[in-house]
């Protein structure tokens, strides 16, 4: 079913902005105006003005509300708000949103931007109910799917993820060290970049094997960090990029979805698709709207929500067979400067922050710039992912303008 | 604590009893678990519940060390399974296997299920080594 996607570089990131970041808590203002900061920034940095944005693409759980932001930064006349499901499963679904309306002429300047304060609204990693940042406490008693899992102790993301990460270590062989390879190479990109939470703060492949389990196979640093910060991109036509400040940066390649029979509680999903991101179907719709293939992938922005997830996002990525992605990523594949596929070279979730993967986009667009503080050198396409094994989910292919 | 709701009210009641049933579809004869309102085969709303033999393999597990919720402090390290039954369409059964200690835990152990009478009125399925 070949066909060609006809928004192939034709929609291009011009800004982007950011927040600095913190640990949960740490934020020196409230949510709302970092939002507003990073819209800002994000405008600024593409050489527009407030007046000129009239389209905003979101992720649910986005407690900066649109109508609040528009208010707030006086911007134009909003002619697309869209809202994607779920969390860091959206952050390149936005992207893409974004880039269908603009080049269906439905908005001339779309703006996505994501701001999380866990330590003013509560943190993700507890027990919780529900999805995204919509979730309660839980209380006492617990009725719909919870009652099936959550009186059996299955409560946190983590847990979840374990049992994904376990299944591929029986069935494949892959290793807990290969999951500290994922944290000890986004750890390096992050000393590299003053921006990150753990800017300074450099972690061994010892120092993770060493570190506390959490929901075994995952230790301490399988995990995503958990943050306060935001950050915002500005998306537009490449045409109408041409006259702005920046060098646009293109979007090869836009995907999302869900695979058949995933979904809901996910107990009924099939066999395989337990050890797999469930990317398979965006990777070869990614590759084919891009009118590229693995091979021609320079850089990657990877979402860890944890890092046996990452294992299985590179293999439905195509950088190597199912079941190889712990042999692929040994001898320092994914290490910057020297690996074949340098991940996550502004520090990642892991390590710069945790922003529901938007700040993957921004770090892509640095590279395509060529501005990163992890520069892979002459790089021409970057691809990003966002959340793995969290359906529905997304993936983008930058490239370098010609 | 788990709260029986409309759609799952006859798992737990059949729990009580010391029976696990699984959900079935009447039409088109598809098991599902967890329990649903609609069978994702054929969309079909009957449904009958079936009497499972109770025994299955551990398909993947976790073993929790970091608590994440007060019930869960004095609990820790437990563990975590997807239990795979020999019958009813070999679904998945989220659960936990009991006096099992953590190393002695691994994917393809035999379990059978027990039930644990947590109060009066609620009875929570979970499985043993067997």
């Amino acid at each position: 079913m070949t066909r060609s996607w006809p928004l192939r570089d034709r929609t291009s990131i011009v800004g982007i902005g950011e927040t600095a970041y913190w640990k949960p808590g740490g934020a020196t203002a409230s949510e709302f105006e970092l939002a507003c900061q990073a819209v800002v920034r994000a405008v600024e940095d593409a050489g527009l003005s407030l007046a000129d944005v009239d389209g905003l693409s979101l992720y649910s759980g986005e407690r900066s509300n649109p109508s609040d932001v528009a208010r707030a930064l006086g911007l134009g006349d909003l002619r697309y708000v869209s809202l994607y499901p779920g969390g860091g499963n959206s952050a390149c679904a936005v992207v893409h949103h974004a880039a269908l309306a603009v080049a269906a002429g439905t908005a001339d300047t779309v703006v996505c931007y994501r701001s999380i304060c866990q330590g003013q609204f509560g943190r993700f990693g507890g027990a919780r109910t529900g999805t995204g940042t919509a979730r309660a406490a839980v209380g006492r008693t617990v009725g719909g799917r919870d009652a099936f899992t959550m009186p059996f102790g299955l409560m946190s993301a983590a847990q979840n993820y374990a049992l994904e990460a376990r299944r591929h270590m029986h069935e494949f062989g892959t290793r807990s060290e290969h999951f500290g390879m994922i944290s000890v190479a986004c750890y390096a990109n992050a000393q590299r970049n003053p921006r990150a939470v753990m800017y300074g703060r450099p972690l061994t492949l010892e120092a993770h094997q060493r570190s506390r389990m959490i929901a075994d196979p995952y230790r301490l640093y399988d995990c995503c960090q958990e943050s306060d910060g935001a950050c915002a991109v500005v998306v537009t036509t490449t045409e109408r990029a041409r006259d702005l400040r920046r060098r646009p940066v293109w979007i090869a390649g836009a995907a999302e979805g869900l695979p058949a029979g995933d979904g809901g509680d996910r107990f009924g999903r099939p066999r395989e698709l337990w050890t797999s991101a469930g990317l398979a179907g965006i990777a070869r719709d990614l590759y084919e709207r891009a009118g590229i293939g693995p091979s021609d992938i320079d850089v990657a922005q990877l979402y860890e929500n944890f890092t046996g997830q990452v294992i299985m996002a590179i293999e439905d990525l195509g950088f190597c067979k199912r079941g190889e992605g712990g042999p692929f990523i040994e001898g320092g594949t994914l290490e910057w400067p020297g690996g074949r596929l340098p991940i996550n070279t502004a520090g990642g979730n892991l390590a710069e922050a945790y922003l529901h993967g938007l700040s993957l986009v921004n770090e892509g667009v640095r590279q395509m710039r060529g501005e990163s503080t992890s520069q892979v050198e002459g790089a021409e396409h970057c691809l990003v992912v966002a959340g793995p094994s969290a359906p529905p989910s997304s993936a983008l292919i930058l490239r370098r303008a010609a | 604590m788990p709260e029986p709701d409309p759609v799952s009210a006859p798992f737990w009641s059949a729990a009580r009893e010391g029976r696990l049933v699984i959900q079935r579809c009447a039409d088109c004869g598809a098991f599902r678990h967890l329990p649903h309102v609609l069978c994702a085969k054929c969309q079909s709303s009957a449904c009958d519940w079936v009497a499972s033999e109770g025994r299955g393999t551990v398909f993947t597990y976790t073993i929790v060390t970091h608590a994440v919720h007060p019930a869960t402090d004095s609990a820790v390290p437990y563990n975590v399974v997807l239990v795979e039954l020999d019958d009813c369409g070999r679904v998945l059964v989220p659960a936990n296997v009991v006096d099992c200690p953590p190393e002695a835990l691994h994917v393809g152990m035999p379990v059978r299920v027990v039930f644990d009478r947590v109060s009066d009125d609620v009875c929570i399925p979970r499985f043993a080594r067997s």
